[in-house]
């Protein structure tokens, strides 16, 4: 308990149980395995982006390229034949490349240019986006279903996506008690602090993107796999989202407080709220202004939650 | 500091000179009074949008509206709802519109400077809710959403060729211009992003200039979405949305810092201008979208890589 | 050649023997811009005891001790461990030789819990980077109740008090297993309790050979810890010597004063008026904890004492920049509860602040604009420019204040400290000031440049402004001031004036001893 006090996590747990209450109030058989396996299938690649996001925010920084990033890895797996990679292996691996070179251009631009990450990123999104274009004018393009027989498959019963997402976060666990997990905090936290006690901030920082974008090709993978098309526009809202999910997770924008769990409850927060919108009978026209208050409502109180922590 | 001050403008110019030129070379017949008269249209709405992201990017905090397109759009619809096709009724129409923008700024500006909240996640919200909000109002009223005739003259007409629009638009650069460099609200809206500290220090009530930044903000979008209304020839959902991402552009080549402290409006201007002319030359020349993006994304990275050289050199 | 700090020698020696010397420093210079911080200071500490570090505000401690750490470099001179020339570049060097700081004002990551602020950069980790957490919380549960605290540990550290942080930082240095641990201050927010433990780790710690340096300014501490003495003035060593018996106060305090005869008071014809300004048991926060004092037109009064006893947060607790939880003030007749600095402007009641290039200054602007910039947040018709207002405020302020400066149109941090200062003080020209508050005005400014801006200051005073000063040069107080108030822990615990304003006497005053 005390781990989700200082975490902030607390609130946005609340805030998941009463969504998921309702959604299940509201929807038939929401507890059913068709409905979960459903609607964990799609919000996997919101979940990633959300905790790639994570990572980034973490250690003081930001990304807003990462929707246009989803879209142009999306586009490049629609276009390359998959003989030429060697199978549906090969072309995750070639997406978890591009992922990672992406995300090194951010990094460097960030740490080493020294530009501020929130127009920096800005810019390299229109980049990304344009060249998701040049690939993908229109939507199209194919991608062999081997890629998609595996993602709509099971691993020891698992569903895959399920399975992804169980991974992404051991990941994250995992860096949580490595050295460069903590550094990435600390550098968050306090930067002048941790360039006093010998971290190398530049360094640290280079590699919360890295990471970050690690889960950004993920993520791709998972939408390309669902879609099975390749769309330019595919990975649009994921930038917002994950900015949204990582606030109402309880991560401040500042750096250095909250954990990926929180980016988790923010992203499912947000995906059941849509449902329950939807299935709460709330005509249509209502759905976008409920949303719209729902999400500033949570983005308020997350906020205030962490002023009130901070003063504390 | 002079100097500094013209350098930027006067290069944005050049480059949009050189524009220009490329594509009447392309393209013969690029450079016409039309084509400039047009292009000049486009320019006064990017550019009076980009005065909303120079005031709240100068009031610092790492300030900047992401709800101007929303607040653009509640400015078209309830000045077309309130105008109702009457010329008689376009100055109240108008009033009402920039009266919305005013408050809806109020919240965002109480929320920033009030409250605390990051402005990214303060505009992002309002502007959720704004949308949502229209949505239904417009469901459910069913207001009238065309301009009055009164309102399309107005945008549509030239004056001794130069199109209404922009001679508006240069009245409002040339009176922003003066208050953000030549008067004491101005210096204390730059001085105030600047270093908030000292300039509390010296007297300055930091929270009230940033709301009223926010509240400008709001104001000029909602006129600019008015204006947009009259100029497409009637309001509709989603009017301002083009506009959040590139008045950001905008303001960011046109030499304002992120950081605060500076806004050097003259230069936003050319930018809106420079962004205008590349646009229509790479539609022009046939670059799709995809090259545009691109070419956007690395035109600002570069402007963004110059400021920071020229922030090195200064020290 | 230097290896890791696991090599120390078995037993210290007792008192009686001379026990070698570990860390030796000869002649240590340094500059900061213009200004010099020491001037050829000679240290020398000895294996297995405890050195104190003496001298008042300026003296150069701080940054003879961070230079040791090597968190700064020397400007010149020569520093040899245990006979090996010492050359290290980084803290990171200096730790690895076992040279290990814990400073003044702790420098935490506030969101990350103690024991991983305690192994912060240092990590304690298996190998491929996979931290040991076990191994970290148990041995900061050991450093910490060696220094008798019972902390939780997992405790984020932003959420912990003054002392807290303190001891955190304490334990990260001892942490490290220094053989040469540096102690900034460290009992500024401690509780006596706290600071016995602290103390038995000490002596502890010596036992094993591990080396001190101890900087602090509780005579009583230094009493009580320390085997050898170092006390400084003016950046340089003013004494040396090996404790036996009591301290000699009375012989570190003139030490650390120079001279205590030659004080040349330079007393203007002023008169003194009625009351402007008065305090009645003003608290705020935990630096200010109930101050009376009174303040009248013309006067100038001095606030001493040593840094950190709440000087600075008083000044802006009457300027309205802090918040006031308790007591009263008043002007003139009325009560007053500022929101802002700008409530007590409109009353005249200014700040000159601690920070001149983060709080008084707009460092990337002209001179000219930073004079003008009280006109301009003042100015009641904000429309416009008062641009003639402005060129003549300027032109006033830079003949007025002889600031030297190419003009106004240079930017201000092309400036030295002294003229930058006078740039802050300039501004307040604008309006009528009835109270001046200045936050320590000549930190970091030459000595030339020192006595022009008290000159500014007499001249305000004989125009009828009060001004409130607090300065860390003892000497220029008395050398400026009407009276003086020495504040120690909050408070102010001595009032002098006339004859009794003597060096001596405030350097009692300010150690928190009675008047003699």
């Amino acid at each position: 308990m005390r781990a989700l006090r200082y975490t902030g996590i607390l609130p946005s747990l609340l805030m998941l149980v009463v969504v998921i209450a309702l959604n299940a109030r509201l929807q038939p058989h929401f507890f059913g395995l068709p409905s979960l396996e459903d609607n964990i299938a799609t919000l996997t690649p919101t979940i990633l982006v959300c905790l790639a996001q994570a990572v980034i925010v973490l250690s003081g920084e930001l990304d807003l390229s990462v929707g246009a990033g989803v879209s142009l890895i999306n586009c490049l797996l629609a276009t390359v034949p998959i003989s030429a990679v060697g199978g549906p292996w090969g072309l995750m691996g070639l997406a978890l490349l591009l992922a990672l070179a992406l995300g090194a251009i951010n990094g460097v631009i960030v740490t080493i240019f020294g530009l501020p990450s929130l127009i920096a990123t800005f810019a390299t999104a229109a980049v990304w986006f344009g060249l998701a274009l040049a690939l993908m004018p229109q939507p199209g393009g194919e991608l062999d279903q081997s890629v998609g027989d595996l993602y709509s498959g099971t691993v020891s019963g698992v569903p895959v996506p399920l399975f992804i997402v169980a991974g992404a976060l051991l990941i994250w666990t995992l860096l949580g008690r490595h050295r460069l997990g903590r550094r990435i905090v600390a550098v968050g936290s306090n930067p002048a602090a941790a360039f006093q006690a010998g971290i190398s901030v530049l360094r640290v920082k280079l590699a919360a993107y890295l990471v970050g974008w690690l889960l950004v090709g993920l993520a791709a993978i998972a939408i390309s796999a669902q879609t099975l098309s390749g769309d330019a526009r595919v990975g649009d809202t994921y930038t917002l989202t994950s900015v949204a999910a990582v606030v109402i997770g309880g991560i401040s924008l500042a750096g250095g407080r909250g954990t990926p769990w929180g980016a988790l409850v923010g992203a499912i927060v947000l995906g059941i709220v849509s449902n329950v919108i939807y299935f709460a009978g709330i005509p249509s026209i209502w759905q976008e202004f409920f949303k719209g208050i729902v999400i500033m409502s949570a983005l308020g109180f997350m906020v205030l939650e962490q002023k009130r922590a901070a003063v504390a | 500091m002079t100097a500094l001050r013209l350098g930027r403008p006067l290069l944005l110019l050049a480059l949009t000179l050189l524009l220009l030129a490329a594509g009447e070379v392309l393209l013969p017949g690029f450079i016409g009074p039309g084509q400039i008269a047009n292009q000049l249209k486009i320019a006064s709405f990017l550019g009076l949008f980009g005065l909303c992201q120079t005031v709240v990017m100068a009031a610092g905090g790492q300030g900047l509206d992401l709800s101007v397109g929303a607040i653009a759009t509640l400015g078209g619809i309830l000045g077309a709802a309130l105008m109702n096709g009457s010329n008689a009724m376009t100055p109240i129409g108008a009033g009402v519109a920039i009266g919305a923008g005013l408050a809806a700024g109020c919240v965002n500006g109480v929320g920033i400077a009030v409250l605390g909240v990051p402005p990214l996640v303060t505009t992002l919200a309002l502007s959720s809710v704004i949308d949502g909000g229209l949505i239904v109002g417009v469901s459910l009223a069913h207001p009238a959403n065309g301009a009055s005739p009164g309102l399309v003259a107005i945008t549509g007409r030239s004056f001794h060729g130069i199109p209404t629009v922009a001679v508006l638009w240069a009245v409002i650069a040339a009176i922003a211009i003066w208050l953000l460099s030549r008067s004491a609200w101005g210096r204390r809206l730059c001085r105030t992003g600047a270093n908030p500290i000292t300039a509390r220090l010296s007297g300055t009530n930091t929270t009230q200039v940033r709301i009223v930044a926010y509240m400008m903000s709001g104001g000029i979008a909602a006129f600019g979405g008015f204006l947009l209304t009259g100029y497409v020839g009637q309001a509709f959902l989603g009017l301002g949305n083009a506009y959040v991402l590139t008045s950001i552009v905008v303001a960011a080549i046109g030499g304002v810092a992120l950081a605060g402290g500076r806004a050097p409006y003259g230069g936003v201007a050319c930018a809106a201008i420079l962004m205008t002319v590349l646009v229509s030359l790479l539609t022009a020349i046939n670059i799709g979208e995809s090259g545009r993006q691109v070419i956007f994304g690395l035109t600002l990275l570069s402007f963004l890589m110059l400021d920071r050289y020229l922030m090195r050199v200064r020290r | 050649m230097l290896s890791s700090p696991e090599g120390l020698p078995a037993a210290p020696p007792t008192d009686g023997e001379i026990a070698p010397p570990l860390l030796i420093a000869r002649g240590i210079t340094k500059h900061f811009g213009g200004v010099v911080a020491l001037a050829g200071v000679d240290l020398t500490l000895r294996q297995g005891r405890v050195l104190g570090l003496l001298g008042a505000n300026g003296s150069g401690k701080s940054t003879l001790s961070r230079i040791i750490a090597g968190e700064l470099s020397s400007g010149g001179g020569e520093m040899h461990l245990a006979g090996a020339p010492l050359r290290h570049a980084s803290p990171q060097d200096a730790a690895r030789l076992g040279i290990v700081i814990a400073h003044q004002h702790p420098s935490l990551a506030p969101d990350m819990p103690v024991w991983e602020n305690v192994f912060l950069g240092a990590e304690l980790s298996y190998a491929g980077g996979f931290i040991d957490r076990a191994k970290a919380r148990r041995r900061t549960t050991d450093v910490l109740s060696e220094l008798g605290s019972r902390l939780d540990i997992a405790a984020p550290a932003g959420t912990l008090t003054a002392a807290g942080q303190q001891l955190v930082e304490i334990a990260r240095a001892l942490a490290r297993k220094p053989r040469v641990l540096i102690l900034d201050e460290p009992t500024a927010a401690l509780a006596a309790a706290e600071v016995g433990h602290l103390f038995a780790a000490i002596r502890r710690l010596t036992e094993e050979g591990v080396s001190v340096i101890f900087i602090s300014h509780r005579l009583a501490e230094i009493d009580t810890i320390c085997d050898d003495i170092l006390v400084m003035r003016n950046g340089r060593t003013a004494g040396a010597w090996t404790t036996s018996g009591r301290l000699d106060e009375g012989r570190i305090l003139s030490l650390m004063t120079g001279d205590p005869d030659a004080v040349l008071r330079e007393m203007g014809e002023r008169r003194i008026g009625e009351p402007v300004l008065r305090l009645e048991g003003l608290r705020a926060g935990p630096a200010v904890r109930g101050v009376d004092l009174e303040l009248r037109r013309s006067e100038i009064v001095g606030l001493a004492g040593l840094q950190g006893q709440g000087q600075v947060e008083l000044l802006e607790a009457i300027a309205g920049d802090r918040r006031i939880d308790g007591g009263t003030l008043w002007h003139k007749d009325r009560a007053v509860s500022p929101r802002r600095p700008r409530d007590m402007i409109n009353r005249g009641i200014c700040l000159v602040p601690d920070d001149r290039r983060r709080q008084g200054l707009f460092s990337g602007e002209t001179v000219g604009e930073n004079i003008g910039y009280v006109l301009l947040a003042l100015a009641p018709r904000p429309w416009r420019l008062p641009a003639e207002k402005l060129v003549a405020l300027a032109t006033r302020a830079i003949r007025r204040l002889l600031i030297k400066t190419d003009g106004p149109d240079q930017t201000v941090s092309a400036l030295s400290g002294g003229n930058q200062q006078k740039v802050v003080i300039g501004k307040w020209l604008a309006t009528d000031v009835e109270v001046m508050l200045l936050s320590d005005p000549t930190k970091g400014v030459d000595v030339h440049a020192r006595s022009e801006i008290y000159a500014i200051i007499g001249e305000l005073a004989q125009a009828g402004t009060a001004a409130l000063v607090f300065a860390s040069d003892v000497q220029e107080l008395l050398l400026h001031c009407d009276r003086i108030l020495v504040m120690y822990e909050g408070r102010i615990v001595e009032e002098l004036s006339g004859d009794a304003m003597t060096e001596p006497r405030v350097m009692t005053a300010a150690f928190g001893k009675a008047a003699a």
